[in-house]
């Protein structure tokens, strides 16, 4: 005990005169490295996604697009020399980390931009941190509560939640004609979402929300069953489904299973090849609203400008990661395409105002999502023309009438 | 109980009457204390310069390990001298965050205010389920962590009070009448300071606690409840106390979390975060307030030094760089390893090191034969 | 109301199935709890790898369905045996809440473990025979049949241990006195590797039968259920759990029916009935429904 004292005392002295050496000699020290930034120095970007967690299918497909856009921009020249050097972190679907992500990148980093996060949770507390500093960040979380408040810092990619709801309800009432809706919904962050805005927008559409029953991710295939029997009671004419994998694939068996033949129709959640390899047969005749991203070869016109660009992307990324692109790598594209070109046209050296400025004078940018326009007051971007309603058909993506 | 007894070995330093060695103890306890202090004071003026090179960003993170350790230490109290385990206690923190953020942005009441009436509710909450203290050991720890799940869907299910999951945004930054802390240019290290200070003072109670009747009372339950019974000491009122101060000081770590994150939604509390603080509690040592301290700095350090390793090292290998893939793997092995080999903690271990100059990591094997 | 009535068929049937599921952890929680004194924290992670081990042996390894049910269900056992040995066994007399932290951590890294080797949110493991079976007001896939007669069978087979084996009958003799036990010569230490052999081996068939997904999330919300039905049956008492188990899978179907149907609340709330079942039996009745149960209090 007495050794231990000492050595504690002993180890305060040092600690006190160590931090009297640093106060009088760290005046000048700290600015050395900003001079530099004419000598061609890579523009530094920094990236907080959710790689594991929750939200860990929607942050590897965005991570994977986002180094393969550095990559190829660099090897292209970058931006008027400087090369591009992206600083990615996970956030774990944790909106703590997330913020403690965005003060790092900040601080320690002199990042320009911020791009994230995957999920609307992390992404409201980064943009928490990213306005009281004044740095732009382009996000690629659906959450409608995203674009509330101050939304001066922050841009996003996809699709809202609201678009992809006013596109299906849009499907229902006049692709389907029918009025009575059943929604099945999960009770994560997605889910929620969706079931605030699908609730607010049915009566726009004339449609009538008859049921609206939430189920948990981890609920078994018979908890589900008791959720899809509950909603049937309310006789629905159409089943909604508002979720990520793997409930909505239960919820499409079971249906098959118990000889419910109503149209089902799901959310860009499920724009990905796991549903349809979750769900097998009863994958068939699935209708869901996507980006272009997933038809492209069958609604864009082949050899226009946007059909090119997602050509050029989809076949970057086969050949890097030997797999399909889907929505969520066209967010991270997207994003870091938008901050690239505002870059482009203001300059490598811009301070983070001005890029801020320029992102939001994009026009016409032609992305994987859609075609992005900004505005002072619309920091969205896509309209609702961007989505189309998606059919799968003999276990493959259809644009559906 | 250990080798106190054993021939050869003395088991204190100094010699001599128990006059000397309480006086030593006393000045030993604000020792630390006041070299705690002093260290924190001192931090941020070469964190600031060191932060940069390292690569982790050393005033956020202690500030954070300031609101774990308020939380540990509250949870130390109940786990350690009081034996009984809560596997919920990363609601308690929900709640007091809630309450405090819900009071700042919808009855806009002034932070400094909010707070404290949000230790008072979740200290209050804690009173409420207190009889499943009547429970022991293995049901206490199912009945907390199904406590935990309870409040959790409370959180996200009471959408018109709580947000659900879209959390609630802007909740106001700390700030005194006079001083604006959450505004302050330099924000961090005010908010460091803060919760330092509070940190500190929570400590200091806490250490003064256990050392009075209070504090012996609950160590002779964590012994025997049987015997503590049988000498007077009102066996389910001390648990009782020591579960309502654990759940006050975590509604205190949570408020003051949720000014400084400024927004919050349930998915933070989470029985992830319950078992969070049981590791912090576990590792830094059972039975020693200073334990607390410890054990929150080395959970909340160690992914930040794995992050920052690339910096340090230059090349890792890719498995490195997805440390956070594998993180439960990492914490589930010191979870079961200091069980195994250091069961009371590292502070206990490492001060059995100087004060017996012996290994502290028990042998298992070597115990058993010992005792059999 | 009306409607409430003619949907509890299919109620108590997908009750009847989740059951089934529960039975098989509960009995697992028990064994352990028995011949050892401890809960498994990590009894819930036992049910994941059986799941995910038989993705693994179907679809990836290409082996017919029986072989791999049989072979996952052994390499968790497996499992359970190399738990006990590696950290049960070293911790045999440390006090409650070690052994407690010692079983999450290993839980934890189960969990993290899984999630490296399988990262997707699920994975479909082929039905032993796809179809359904329907009644009037009932439909069930035909996969109920099998986990009804897999769970008939892990029962029958148990009790059969019990009561016929030297091994079983010592197991149970650690069960009434373990210092009585190891005088009259039972290997107490042999039993308590018995028991996580056979616990997990019983946890790694609810995986199996909870299929046809499986992910690495689905350890934690499984071992809370069971270990609520072990708790509902009496905890320690083996056959409780059979009726644990049913009462705990039929009324978590038929409460949030009630609660939308009838009273119009969120079925969002469906997530805390087991929770709040579970501290509603410990703390009013702590023996369980059947009794037996031996919740030590002051």
């Amino acid at each position: 005990m007495c050794g231990m004292r000492k050595a504690a005392v002993f180890l305060l002295l040092i600690l006190l005169v160590a931090s009297l050496c640093i106060l009088s000699g760290c005046g000048g020290g700290e600015e050395v490295g900003e001079g530099g930034k004419a000598t061609k120095e890579p523009i530094k970007i920094g990236v907080i996604l959710s790689e594991s967690g929750p939200n860990e299918p929607l942050g590897k497909p965005e991570r994977n697009a986002i180094e393969l856009f550095v990559e190829r921009l660099n090897e292209s020249g970058g931006i008027d020399g400087h090369s591009v050097k992206v600083i990615i972190k996970d956030d774990q679907s944790d909106s703590n980390k997330a913020q403690q992500a965005a003060i790092e990148l900040l601080e320690q980093e002199d990042v320009v931009a911020i791009i994230g996060s995957s999920g609307t949770g992390p992404t409201l507390a980064i943009k928490q941190e990213a306005s009281k500093r004044r740095v732009p960040q382009v996000c690629m979380a659906a959450g409608a509560n995203i674009m509330e408040g101050d939304i001066t810092w922050i841009f996003r990619t996809p699709p809202t939640a609201t678009e992809a709801g006013k596109k299906a309800l849009e499907y229902i009432s006049e692709g389907l004609k029918v009025k009575r809706v059943g929604l099945l919904y999960d009770t994560n962050p997605f889910g929620t979402d969706g079931k605030t805005v699908l609730e607010k927008l049915a009566p726009d559409y004339g449609l009538e929300m008859v049921a609206s029953e939430g189920y948990q991710s981890t609920d078994t295939e018979e908890t589900i069953d008791t959720h899809l029997t509950n909603v049937m009671t309310y006789n629905p004419e159409v089943i909604l489904v508002w979720g990520t994998n793997p409930a909505p694939a239960i919820i499409a068996k079971k249906m098959k299973d118990k000889g419910i033949d109503l149209p089902y129709v799901g959310s860009h959640g499920i724009a990905n090849q796991e549903f349809i390899k979750l769900a097998g047969d009863a994958a068939e005749g699935v209708v869901f609203p996507a980006g272009k991203i997933l038809v492209y070869e069958k609604v864009l016109e082949p050899g226009s400008e946007e059909y090119e660009f997602i050509r050029e992307f989809a076949q970057a990324y086969r050949s890097k990661y030997g797999i399909e692109i889907n929505t969520f790598a066209g967010h991270g594209w997207d994003a870091i395409l938008i901050i690239t070109e505002a870059l482009k046209r203001v300059g490598p050296d811009a301070t983070p105002e001005e890029l801020r400025d320029e992102i939001e004078r994009t026009q016409g940018l032609i992305g994987a999502d859609g075609v992005f326009n900004y505005s002072p007051q619309d920091h969205n971007g896509l309209s609702p023309e961007d989505l189309v309603m998606v059919k799968i058909v003999g276990a493959k993506w259809e644009p559906a009438e | 109980m250990r080798e106190k007894g054993s021939p050869g070995r003395p088991s204190f330093g100094i010699p001599g009457s128990s006059l000397l060695q309480r006086a030593a103890s006393l000045l030993g306890r604000h020792l630390i204390f006041v070299g705690l202090a002093i260290f924190l004071a001192v931090f941020p003026i070469w964190a600031k310069p060191l932060s940069r090179p390292l690569g982790i960003n050393l005033i956020m993170v202690m500030r954070m390990v300031g609101i774990y350790t308020v939380a540990a230490v509250g949870l130390n109290i109940l786990m350690g001298y009081a034996g009984q385990i809560s596997l919920g206690h990363g609601a308690f923190l929900g709640i007091g965050a809630y309450t405090s953020a819900l009071l700042a942005l919808k009855a806009h009441l002034p932070v400094w205010l909010s707070i404290p009436v949000a230790v008072v509710v979740t200290a209050l909450v804690g009173l409420l389920v207190a009889p499943v203290l009547r429970l022991k050991g293995h049901y206490l720890a199912m009945a907390t962590l199904g406590l935990g799940i309870i409040f959790y869907v409370f959180m996200r299910e009471m959408t018109w009070l709580t947000g659900g999951n879209n959390g609630l945004r802007e909740i106001p930054a700390l700030s005194f009448p006079g001083v604006k802390i959450g505004q302050a240019r330099d924000y961090l290290r005010a908010e460091y300071y803060f919760i330092w200070t509070l940190a500190l003072i929570v400590l200091l109670l806490c250490s003064n606690l256990v050392r009075s009747r209070v504090g012996r009372a609950m160590r002779a339950l964590h012994e025997s409840e049987v015997a503590a019974n049988v000498m007077g000491v009102d066996v389910s009122w001390e648990k009782i106390k020591a579960f309502v101060l654990s759940t006050g000081l975590a509604g205190l770590a949570g408020a003051v979390f949720a000014h400084i994150q400024g927004y919050i939604d349930p998915n933070l509390f989470t029985i992830t975060l319950s078992i969070q603080l049981v590791t912090m509690v576990v590792v830094g040592g059972m039975e020693s307030i200073w334990g607390a301290v410890a054990g929150a700095g080395v959970i909340t350090f160690i992914p930040k030094i794995v992050e920052a390793l690339p910096k340090w090292l230059g090349e890792v290998p890719r498995w490195v760089e997805k440390y956070s893939n594998y993180e439960g793997m990492v914490f589930g092995l010191i979870l079961v390893l200091t069980m195994i080999f250091l069961p009371s903690g590292i502070t206990k271990g490492l001060a059995d090191l100087v004060r017996y100059r012996r290994n502290p990591f028990v042998n298992p094997f070597r115990k058993k034969a010992m005792e059999e | 109301m009306l409607d409430f009535w003619r949907n509890c068929p299919q109620y108590l049937a997908n009750g009847l199935a989740n059951g089934c599921l529960y039975i098989l952890v509960a009995m697992g929680f028990n064994i352990i709890y028995n011949s050892t004194g401890i809960i498994n924290f990590a009894q819930g992670e036992f049910s994941m790898f059986g799941g995910l081990f038989a993705y693994a042996l179907t679809v990836s390894a290409g082996l017919p369905i029986p072989l791999a049910a049989i072979l996952a269900v052994l390499s968790v056992a497996l499992l359970g045996g190399l738990m006990e040995r590696l950290i049960i066994n070293p911790l045999r007399r440390s006090s409650v809440i070690t052994a407690i932290i010692a079983t999450i951590g290993a839980s934890i890294f189960f969990k993290s473990l899984g999630r490296v080797i399988w990262p997707l949110e699920a994975y479909k493991v082929p039905e032993f025979t796809p179809g359904n079976i329907s009644l009037p007001g009932v439909t069930v896939s035909r996969q109920f049949l099998w986990v009804f007669a897999l769970t008939v069978a892990s029962v029958s087979l148990v009790y059969v241990f019990f009561n016929r084996t030297r091994a079983g009958k010592a197991m149970r003799a650690c069960s009434v006195n373990r210092q009585a036990a190891s005088l009259v010569g039972i290997d107490v230490f042999r039993m308590s590797l018995y028991s996580f052999l056979l616990a997990a081996a019983l946890g790694g068939a609810a995986g199996l039968i909870s299929a046809p997904y499986a992910s690495y999330g689905m350890g934690l919300e499984l071992g809370v259920k069971g270990f609520t039905a072990a708790v509902v049956g009496g905890l320690g008492n083996v056959f409780g759990a059979v009726v644990g188990g049913l009462v705990l899978g039929v009324l978590e179907e038929l409460i949030p029916g009630f609660l939308h149907i009838v009273l119009g609340i969120s079925t969002g709330y469906k997530g805390a009935v087991a929770a709040v079942i579970l501290i509603a039996v410990l703390l009013f009745r702590p023996q369980g429904i059947l009794g037996k149960g031996m919740v030590e209090k002051v």
